[in-house]
């Protein structure tokens, strides 16, 4: 079931199902970071560790 | 960061509005993306969506002559040159801070290049391309600062392509993230690796003051830098493309695993390097008749299209150079003898380090603000010049 989704994901992207993989990953990472920096841009994130640079 | 959300919520408001247009009215569809996308780019850089409007509108007219008069076909595409020259030249002010302007003549060179491409695709069509259509391809938001440089007819194929709406809004939040990614964390991290190695006197690198291998990590880490930098923003114009439905082309295929200068330049800006193919490397050679000699003036000519400084011109030189030498190297009888004798992986990672030093070099010789610069991270690489 997963592997047939992710198989579907794959071809979606037009990538082999390692590329996709790669894909999700740093995709995740980036929107995880991105929602991470807008909480401090906007003012939200005092309960968050402070961001130490990179 | 705040950049890139206010880039994505007008690019969500304005796709949006975008698909409420029926698919059919494709005059106003595009009439639609050029508002958005004079409106966006004027946002940024007042001056840049002017003068980028102004160049489009010339280019359109020229296109239409063109159809009419085959000296105007053939010759008006060059005049747009012209414009490039005056965009790149130092000491005009048409920004008021140099980052700015560095901005501007990117993107103006970038923009360009598209012109260039739309307009010999347009004198050259049997139907007439709207004013709507030409702007809406040329003016593209996404695409204005870096490009990819893409053609109008794969644009214009794209954007009838009847695929799901989740489908282009999902691939194209993937390709964001990865962008944001690139361009916002792997650029931070380099950045911090690089500031223990680097000696800066003001704004300047001092070159002169690091040792050599401080000088090569630096250089390797600033050619990483600015693959982040260009991939990562590739990756976010890719995918704020999808939410309109268009197909961008790609621009990298992983670069740093090429063995050798001709299969980097197949990995490495692949919408340039399909430019200066078709448009400047056939031409010259159907002209000339000497592959070599075109393949050196080709990317001579692409150096000083990036900028008209003496850097650009040894990073376009230097190009042209290493894949003249790779086009006479292969196959020959020192290439075989030295294969049958070297071990393939010994070979390959050879062939590895010796391409990525040599772009790195060139990369970060070209982006010195100075010749000067240039020439000391020169001598810093050479130990004890």
């Amino acid at each position: 079931m997963i592997k047939s989704a992710f198989s579907a994901f794959a071809r979606l992207c037009g990538t082999s199902e390692k590329e996709a993989a790669l894909y999700l990953v740093l995709s995740a990472c980036g929107w995880l970071f991105f929602a991470y920096q807008y909480l401090y841009q906007i003012g939200l994130g005092a309960a968050i560790p402070k961001y130490a640079g990179y | 960061m705040l950049e890139i959300t206010t880039a994505i919520f007008l690019t969500l408001v304005g796709s949006a509005f975008y698909h409420l247009i029926p698919q059919g009215k494709l005059r106003l569809r595009m009439g639609w993306v050029a508002i958005v996308s004079f409106v966006i780019v004027f946002a940024y850089y007042p001056l840049a969506a002017l003068f980028a409007t102004g160049a489009g509108i010339l280019s359109w007219l020229l296109a239409l002559l063109g159809r009419r008069h085959a000296a105007v076909r053939k010759y008006g595409p060059f005049s747009l040159i012209g414009i490039l020259l005056l965009f790149s030249y130092e000491d005009i002010r048409v920004a008021t801070d140099s980052y700015s302007k560095t901005l501007l003549q990117f993107g103006m060179s970038f923009y360009m290049l598209r012109l260039y491409l739309a307009l010999r695709t347009a004198a050259a069509r049997t139907q007439v391309v709207r004013l709507e259509e030409f702007l809406a391809i040329a003016l593209f938001f996404p695409i204005f600062p870096a490009g990819p440089i893409c053609a109008q007819e794969a644009f214009t194929r794209s954007a009838v392509l009847n695929r799901p709406l989740v489908q282009n809004y999902l691939l194209g939040l993937l390709r964001i993230g990865i962008g944001i990614f690139a361009l916002y964390f792997v650029t931070k991290v380099i950045t911090r690796l690089t500031a223990p190695l680097i000696v800066l006197t003001g704004l300047d690198t001092a070159w002169q003051d690091m040792g050599w291998v401080n000088t090569y990590l630096v250089m390797v880490l600033k050619f990483l830098f600015l693959y982040a930098n260009f991939a990562g923003y590739t990756e976010i114009a890719i995918g704020l493309g999808l939410f309109f439905g268009f197909q961008i082309p790609e621009n990298f295929k992983y670069p740093f695993l090429a063995s050798n200068i001709q299969n980097f330049w197949q990995r490495w800006h692949l919408s340039l390097s399909r430019f200066i193919t078709t448009q400047i490397y056939l031409p010259l050679m159907l002209t000339l008749r000497k592959p070599r000699l075109s393949m050196f003036l080709a990317f001579a000519i692409v150096g000083m299209w990036h900028k008209m400084n003496p850097q650009f011109l040894v990073w376009g030189v230097g190009h042209g150079t290493m894949l003249v030498a790779y086009m006479t190297l292969t196959g020959s009888a020192v290439h075989t003898a030295l294969v049958s004798r070297i071990h393939p992986w010994v070979w390959t990672v050879v062939s590895w380090l010796l391409t990525m030093t040599l772009v790195s070099f060139f990369s970060v010789f070209a982006d010195q603000p100075s010749l000067a610069q240039s020439l000391a991270l020169t001598r810093s690489l050479v130990p004890g010049w």
